[in-house]
């Protein structure tokens, strides 16, 4: 075969074959959906919509933001942590506790995104700069966060919210409590992320980064420049996940988010965003998200033990990857 | 010499590559205790003829006889238990493994609990390395071995599997003078034992210096075969070169202009050193040289993908320094790189991605992209250049490597460049593709844009260029206009003789 090989038969796009490899995942989620409505009463009712929503919000945000790394082909592995000292930040600057400064409500948001602007520029400008593999440097920022969590922290939970910091992450729009603020903002999030990936130049950019970066800078991409600014827009959207989880979960302990990275990094995959690159579309991470979420909630549902869960998490990443590897027709 | 046994015959092998006739109707005979040059220009098919003999590629048509017995080889590890072994230049070597372990990599000699037997390893080793005549440690690493011990070790792995025929791929490319003396003695040991040994070549002194017979192919076809006693150096190049120059380079008149791009003492050092030339509008400027001698990194820092140590470069009269492509570009000056699939496209990325890739702000309308000015630009070049895709949202890695190297070029294009560098714009693609993209030089050149041209092809300098200037193992050996140039001058300049020498 030769160099012959190297190029893959055109697949029929009306093929049962190409839909599989391209659908497969949506055709999945449909099937879970599906046998959950039938398999359990509550599956399938609004209230229950509302609440994998609610809990798909924070997670859904870090994930369109790691999403964002993984097209790039860089990765952020200290999202968890992130999660811990952005909350944290946020929780003391409103805290009306002992530790806390009693500051207003948009001065904790504020900080609590800032935290994580500042976590994403070290990032970003190690990787860039540095030219240190993004595996390697988030790893070692992963445990700093924690670090810093913990001392911000003394070892201790951050409570004592007022009303106005725990309305965002609590309330509803409407009073039926139906449309809840953070799934709002999710969404928002999602529309801006798709808009900029799409419409703005730095979002072509950052395909073109990870779809080949030796092409990229030779077609004149200031690659370690959309690096930085990608690592910056992360690390911001973390720290507004992590913010609306403090608010939501009234307290921010330094042990916030652990593992919430391989969630987010789950969704990304689930969603069809190629772990090597260049592919992957907002959209898809949002949906890649709440099929993570509504696996979740339905193994709840039908009382799934935990150790179970942790099972089937992890042969859907492993099948989601399987998927790309063929869609990609590589690695 | 001429009367050895012969070992093995490749009778009429035939090997195409979607359309392009890569071995055509080609016949080789090797005999027992000769040194074989097999040469040509870059592309002439000595190493696809050769990948053929090594069951690497299958031919289309043919015979193998090989010891009498008509073969078929299907991989390499096949044809190397049989005693053909080929060393390519870039080497198959784990570098973190000693020599010893690479010489006996994947067939280890075991003790009798059937873990690895290093003492007899060790010895085996030892006794290869002094057959050969090589001083070196087979306990050392390969990594911190030179390129030129790396490939001895490479000819000792050959000695151990009792090779016959030792295959040997432009093995001097990166070997200083005193190391190719070495080599050749090694070489010349190899033939005393009565082994048979390819020597890919197109450098003259290596084939007059160690070599006992030639054989010379070009375009993929068999040109002559006889001992080198026979032939004569000039008689050598002609036969290596020598071709019609047609239609394929549809040479366009164009009017030359000032000079736009001006380079002054361009060094980089142990790559290149000291060039100096200047480009003018209208003006198809060709760079040629033999593989290695530097001309992609010439360009390369021009661009500003490579740095610098000294030399100062001028565009339009003014002194500008490109610290990375985007530079370059935001100035004008563009490339299409020699590797499009390394350096030329995002593969995975649609063919409407990649032609807008060099200048998104053209669609930058308001602050976003505009889908309709995107379309514009991507259906302009998509036509202008026919390229041939589904759509434009096509993904790269589904086209052909002509159609891929126009998305290339169509982003260079889209990029509104004055000073145009292409770096091997027609290597490995169809001959319509090919005098399409002539033509598009052409008409560039008419623009009044600047065009500088690497090229290995000589046909192709020759047929494009207004002007042509030849590197040498980093030196800057030769101009010549289009009117003085032929390719044995380029020849001449290209394996070093100096501008002095050839009058």
């Amino acid at each position: 075969m030769g160099i012959l090989s190297k190029t893959r038969a055109d697949v029929s796009a009306f093929g049962v074959k190409y839909k599989l490899n391209n659908y497969g995942i949506q055709i999945g989620f449909v099937i879970i959906f599906i046998y959950l409505s039938i398999a359990t009463p509550t599956f399938f009712t609004y209230s229950n919509f509302v609440t994998i929503l609610r809990q798909v919000a924070c997670i859904g945000i870090a994930t369109i933001a790691v999403g964002t790394l993984i097209i790039m082909n860089c990765i952020d592995l200290s999202i968890g942590s992130l999660f811990a000292l952005c909350g944290i930040t946020a929780g003391l600057m409103v805290s009306t506790g002992k530790e806390g400064l009693s500051l207003p409500t948009f001065i904790g948001i504020g900080i609590g995104i800032l935290t994580g602007v500042l976590v994403g520029l070290f990032n970003g400008v190690t990787v860039a700069k540095g030219k240190i593999p993004p595996f390697i440097v988030t790893m070692g920022s992963m445990w700093i966060t924690r670090g810093l969590a913990l001392i911000l922290a003394h070892g201790m939970p951050v409570g004592s919210f007022p009303d106005p910091f725990v309305y965002l992450g609590t309330a509803s729009v409407d009073k039926g409590n139906m449309i809840p603020w953070s799934v709002v903002i999710f969404l928002i999030v999602a529309v801006v992320m798709d808009f900029l990936m799409k419409k703005r130049p730095l979002g072509r950019y950052i395909y073109a980064t990870g779809g080949n970066e030796d092409a990229a800078i030779a077609a004149g991409i200031n690659t370690a420049r959309i690096k930085i600014k990608a690592y910056l827009i992360e690390g911001g959207l973390v720290g507004l996940g992590a913010t609306l989880l403090a608010s939501r979960l009234k307290s921010a302990a330094p042990a916030l988010g652990q593992g919430y990275e391989l969630d987010a990094i789950a969704g990304a995959i689930v969603g069809g965003v190629s772990f090597s690159g260049g592919i992957g579309s907002v959209w898809g991470m949002v949906l890649g998200a709440i099929i993570i979420g509504v696996i979740n909630n339905g193994m709840d549902l039908l009382g799934v033990q935990a150790f179970y869960k942790q099972i089937v998490k992890g042969s859907i990443i492993i099948l989601a990857v399987l998927l790309d590897r063929r869609r990609t027709g590589r690695g | 010499m001429s009367d050895n046994e012969v070992i093995l015959e490749m009778k009429h092998i035939d090997m195409r590559f979607r359309g392009v006739h890569a071995v055509d109707d080609v016949s080789f005979t090797l005999r027992r205790g000769e040194v074989h040059a097999l040469v040509g220009e870059n592309g002439a098919g000595k190493t696809t003829l050769m990948k053929v003999l090594v069951g690497l590629y299958s031919p289309n048509a043919g015979e193998l006889v090989f010891e009498g017995v008509p073969v078929k080889f299907r991989n390499t590890s096949v044809t190397r238990t049989a005693g053909i072994c080929m060393i390519f230049q870039e080497f198959n070597q784990v570098k973190h493994l000693t020599v010893m372990e690479n010489i006996y990599l994947g067939r280890e000699p075991k003790t009798k609990s059937g873990s690895v037997n290093f003492k007899q390893m060790l010895e085996d080793s030892r006794i290869i390395l002094k057959k050969i005549g090589v001083e070196i440690d087979p306990k050392t690493f390969v990594r911190d071995l030179t390129v030129a011990k790396q490939q001895l070790v490479e000819i000792a792995k050959a000695v151990s599997y009792n090779a016959r025929i030792i295959i040997m791929d432009e093995p001097t490319s990166a070997l200083s003078d005193t190391e190719i003396n070495r080599l050749f003695e090694t070489v010349r040991a190899l033939r005393a034992e009565g082994k048979a040994i390819v020597f890919i070549s197109h450098k003259l002194e290596e084939i007059f210096g160690v070599c006992d017979r030639v054989t010379i192919l070009r375009d993929g076809r068999f040109i002559h075969s006889d001992l080198v006693k026979n032939i004569n150096e000039s008689e050598l190049i002609h036969m290596m070169v020598d071709r019609e120059i047609s239609e394929m380079f549809p040479k366009e008149e164009s009017k030359i202009g000032e000079i736009t791009l001006e380079v002054k003492g361009l060094t980089c050092k142990g790559v290149f050193e000291d060039i100096s030339f200047n480009l003018r509008r209208g003006e198809i400027l060709g760079l040629s040289g033999l593989m290695g001698a530097g001309r992609t990194e010439v360009v390369e820092a021009i661009v500003g993908s490579r740095k610098l140590d000294y030399g100062e470069i001028f565009l339009d009269g003014k002194k500008i320094v490109n610290r990375m492509p985007g530079d370059a570009i935001a100035r004008g000056i563009i490339m299409v790189p020699e590797d499009r699939k390394k350096h030329g496209l995002a593969l995975k990325m649609s063919v409407k991605d990649n032609i807008l890739m060099s200048a998104l702000h053209k669609c930058l309308k308001g602050g976003y992209l505009r889908k309709n000015l995107e379309m514009k630009y991507s259906s302009e070049y998509m036509t202008k250049l026919d390229i041939k895709a589904d759509s434009d949202r096509q993904i790269c890695s589904n086209l052909s490597g002509g159609n891929q190297q126009k998305v290339v070029i169509a982003r260079i294009l889209n990029a509104d460049p004055n000073v145009i560098i292409l770096d091997e714009p027609t290597r490995g693609i169809d001959v319509k593709t090919k005098a399409d993209i002539h033509k598009l030089m052409s008409q560039l050149a008419v623009q009044g844009k600047a065009v500088l041209m690497i090229s290995s092809e000589l046909n192709e300098v020759l047929g494009m260029s207004d002007r042509i200037i030849v590197l040498h193992e980093g030196k800057l050996t030769g101009t010549l206009n289009r009117s003085e140039a032929n390719a044995e001058r380029i020849m001449q300049y290209a394996i070093g003789k100096m501008e002095e020498e050839v009058h």
